[in-house]
């Protein structure tokens, strides 16, 4: 009988988390998808823009098919992520990208408070904390690239070569990433201060 | 950056590079002493802060279901049978 491949291009926790599985250790599977199916779910929300639960659950199953027969060749929440984004339809309509730049700005050259706030952002309300609705709205109003790279960076901390993987084709991650910050502050901004 | 000529403008390009930890210690000290006598600039950091952190608040928890099938799909199956 053929020795059954082992889990190749993981490490680490994966690894013996991909031994585990692959040894039927059924607490190793409860305990990757405890550790990542969130950040899944929450991945193909922002990027479909209504519930993904289907998607997702397709995507563990390839995803345990794969380390089954020791295809994987990254690290299980990269490889989940793949799964993912395989399974999401470009066609489908998604919201449009309408971020525009904040509103305040800055006294310009020449006036004795250049570079200081002219309009100052209003801060928010004493105690008041984003809601996961305000803050899927504002995401929905970036670039689909821009959420992606925001949701895989800042949510599911993979590295910028991560993201690239997933992202691919895609250009400069950092650029993309600043950018995507900036948006999603500015759109959750004007979500919770209603302008 | 010097503290001492670090405008609003120089700031505010600087507050997501400070909260994600990408910026230079130099650049760190002056951004930092900036925002003890700067409240528009306090208040705009204190934004990204409480926006980045509701991000990482997001996920959810896995159904129950799902979570039993993978269980039973990982489960050594019986020989024969």
């Amino acid at each position: 009988m053929m020795a059954p491949r082992e889990c190749s291009a993981t490490a680490g926790v994966d690894a013996e988390l991909c031994a585990r599985l692959r040894q039927g250790d059924t607490s190793a599977a409860v305990e990757l998808v405890k550790r990542d199916h969130g950040i899944a779910m929450f991945f193909a929300q922002v990027m479909r823009g209504y519930d993904a639960e289907d998607l997702v659950s397709d995507s563990w199953d390839e995803l345990f098919a794969q380390i089954a027969d020791g295809s994987v060749t990254s690290e299980l929440r990269v490889a989940l992520f793949n799964q993912v984004m395989a399974r999401l339809n470009p066609a489908e309509p998604t919201a449009q990208q309408i971020s525009q730049p904040p509103e305040h700005t800055f006294f310009g050259a020449g006036d004795r408070w250049e570079g200081w706030w002219d309009r100052a952002p209003a801060p928010w309300p004493d105690g008041k904390r984003p809601e996961r609705k305000q803050v899927l709205n504002a995401l929905s109003r970036l670039s689909v690239q821009q959420r992606a790279a925001l949701v895989l960076r800042d949510v599911a901390g993979l590295q910028a070569s991560q993201v690239m993987e997933v992202l691919t084709p895609v250009g400069e991650v950092d650029i993309l990433l600043d950018s995507a910050r900036e948006a999603y502050v500015v759109e959750l901004d004007r979500e919770i201060s209603g302008s | 950056m010097n503290a001492s000529d670090t405008r609003c403008d120089v700031v505010s390009t600087l507050i997501m590079s400070w909260h994600v930890g990408s910026l230079r210690e130099q650049d760190r000290n002056a951004f930092e002493q900036h925002l003890l006598f700067c409240p528009p600039c306090l208040a705009q950091s204190d934004k990204v802060g409480l926006a980045l952190t509701a991000l990482a608040e997001l996920p959810v928890d896995p159904p129950p279901e799902l979570l039993r099938r993978l269980a039973e799909r990982t489960a050594p199956r019986p020989r024969g049978g």
